[in-house]
């Protein structure tokens, strides 16, 4: 029992002097893993508007609204998503990926939600 | 006038109010800091307890249908102003505190006392099963811990032969080195051994009175929520916090006043002067570093034991510290009759 006790006093003390295993968070982070699945980030110049993520997306996180058969806008709500990488898997054209952003807490829900305006008149202008 | 005035800086500022929140917020953050620190983890910024209690006050509040809506209000304040009064007993910048009369050592006692019967009305008031049976234990830990803690006051009190706060205060190092006597005799250096002993038993009756570990069955997180505290929310809640912390600083001042010799106080001076600035700051770092370090001490305790269950608790306390504290008092008195 008195063993115990002192084997517990040594190592709290030893822990005072020695390097927290924590870190102070919002100073500072801890590294997080490879390819961990964080916001999905969208790369509009790939986006062909297929609509195959937003079929597949469990949650209906992403929505698509066309104009017309060539623009319309891509939105993604952080709120929804359950970051399951679906979309990223159907993609064929690369163009959703999940990126390690993993602090994606804000103030109102508005914030969440980003959207991206996708037109492919301007690609075969140029092409 | 400038009598108003002192007065009011006195109770409004330095050993007053302000101060007395003020520390007792740095010393929350040191107990939790270095609780953190010997369990390996970084622990709060310095500020998190006062952001804590500024956070609660701007929540809203919410009772339950059933509750006792006038208790649940106004019990919180009613134990923030207690605390706050227990607090103007302990010597900060002089061996006197705010208040100090004779017998005052138990009156700070009664008002324990009474800070944990109000815990028991906040959770019959609630009407909830949970602050109901954390109320039942507060009360049982309090009844446990109340004796051995007045019984070790006693042996303190019998030791110097002083029944106020700032005469124990101010005559315990010579009790106990012989340093008012002119003739030295060794018989006092005995008065280490129940020194000692009423120590211990006062710091766990204080861990007890806190609520903090080995004898935080009151409000065990597990199992019954938050104890006899479920139910309070918001500013009520922030009230009872803000009660905690300043009893922490008010239990520490006691032990550091009764057994460790409180504020050291190098001369008197009567009127306003440089010297007596001298004096007054000299005296406020010796407080603080003793507080500091029975903050320290008390953290120790904290890391190494864990909760114990309600029926080891009042064994605990009922069958070690009682007679512990009562042998000691035999021990006191037997020193004396041997001519100490």
């Amino acid at each position: 029992m008195a063993n115990k006790m002192f084997s517990a006093l040594r190592e709290a003390t030893k822990n005072l002097f020695r390097r927290p295993n924590t870190v102070n968070f919002p100073q500072e982070n801890v590294e997080v893993p490879e390819g961990i699945r964080g916001a999905p980030r969208l790369t509009p110049g790939n986006c062909t508007l297929c609509g195959r993520c937003e079929r597949i997306c469990p949650t209906t996180a992403i929505s698509i609204e066309k104009l017309n058969k060539e623009e319309g806008y891509f939105s993604i709500d952080l709120g929804k998503c359950c970051y399951c990488q679906e979309c990223e898997h159907i993609c064929n054209f690369d163009a959703i990926h999940l990126r390690p952003d993993w602090l994606t807490a804000e103030f109102s829900k508005d914030k969440l939600k980003t959207t991206h305006f996708i037109s492919k008149r301007d690609e075969k202008s140029a092409k | 006038m400038m009598m108003f005035l002192i007065d009011f800086l006195k109770f409004g500022i330095l050993p007053g109010v302000l101060y007395v929140v003020w520390f007792s917020i740095v010393l929350s953050w040191f107990l939790r800091k270095m609780v953190a620190r010997l369990e390996n983890r970084v622990g709060p910024p310095f500020n998190q307890p006062a952001y804590d209690i500024t956070k609660l006050m701007a929540k809203q509040r919410v009772y339950p249908r059933e509750s006792n809506r006038w208790i649940l209000h106004y019990i919180p304040r009613a134990q923030l102003a207690i605390a706050l009064l227990m607090s103007f007993f302990i010597p900060v910048i002089n061996y006197k505190g705010l208040l100090s009369f004779s017998g005052d050592l138990y009156f700070f006692l009664f008002l324990l006392a009474l800070h944990g019967s109000t815990a028991f009305f906040v959770g019959w008031a609630s009407k909830n099963t949970y602050t109901l049976s954390g109320a039942g234990r507060a009360v049982l830990t309090e009844i446990s811990f109340e004796i051995p803690l007045a019984i070790s006051l006693a042996g303190m009190s019998i030791m110097t032969g002083q029944i106020r706060i700032s005469e124990m205060c101010r005559h315990i190092w010579g009790e106990l080195f012989n340093t008012s006597n002119d003739a030295f005799s060794w018989v006092n250096l005995f008065y280490l051994i129940p020194w000692m002993i009423l120590l211990i038993t006062s710091l766990y009756s204080v861990i007890g009175a806190l609520e903090l570990n080995p004898f935080s069955a009151a409000h065990a997180e597990t199992e019954i929520v938050g104890g006899w505290t479920t139910e309070l929310t918001g500013s009520d809640l922030a009230m009872t916090k803000f009660a905690d912390i300043i009893n922490l600083f008010n239990l520490g001042g006691l032990i550091v006043a009764i057994f460790l010799g409180g504020p050291l106080v190098i001369a008197t001076s009567s009127s306003f002067s440089f010297l007596s600035l001298v004096i007054i700051s000299v005296a406020l770092i010796v407080f603080m570093i003793k507080m500091l370090f029975v903050v320290f001490i008390i953290s120790f305790i904290v890391t190494l034991s864990s909760r114990l269950r309600i029926d080891q608790i009042t064994s605990m306390l009922w069958s070690i510290f009682l007679p512990a504290s009562m042998l000691s008092i035999l021990l006191v008195i037997s020193i004396q009759a041997l001519g100490g």
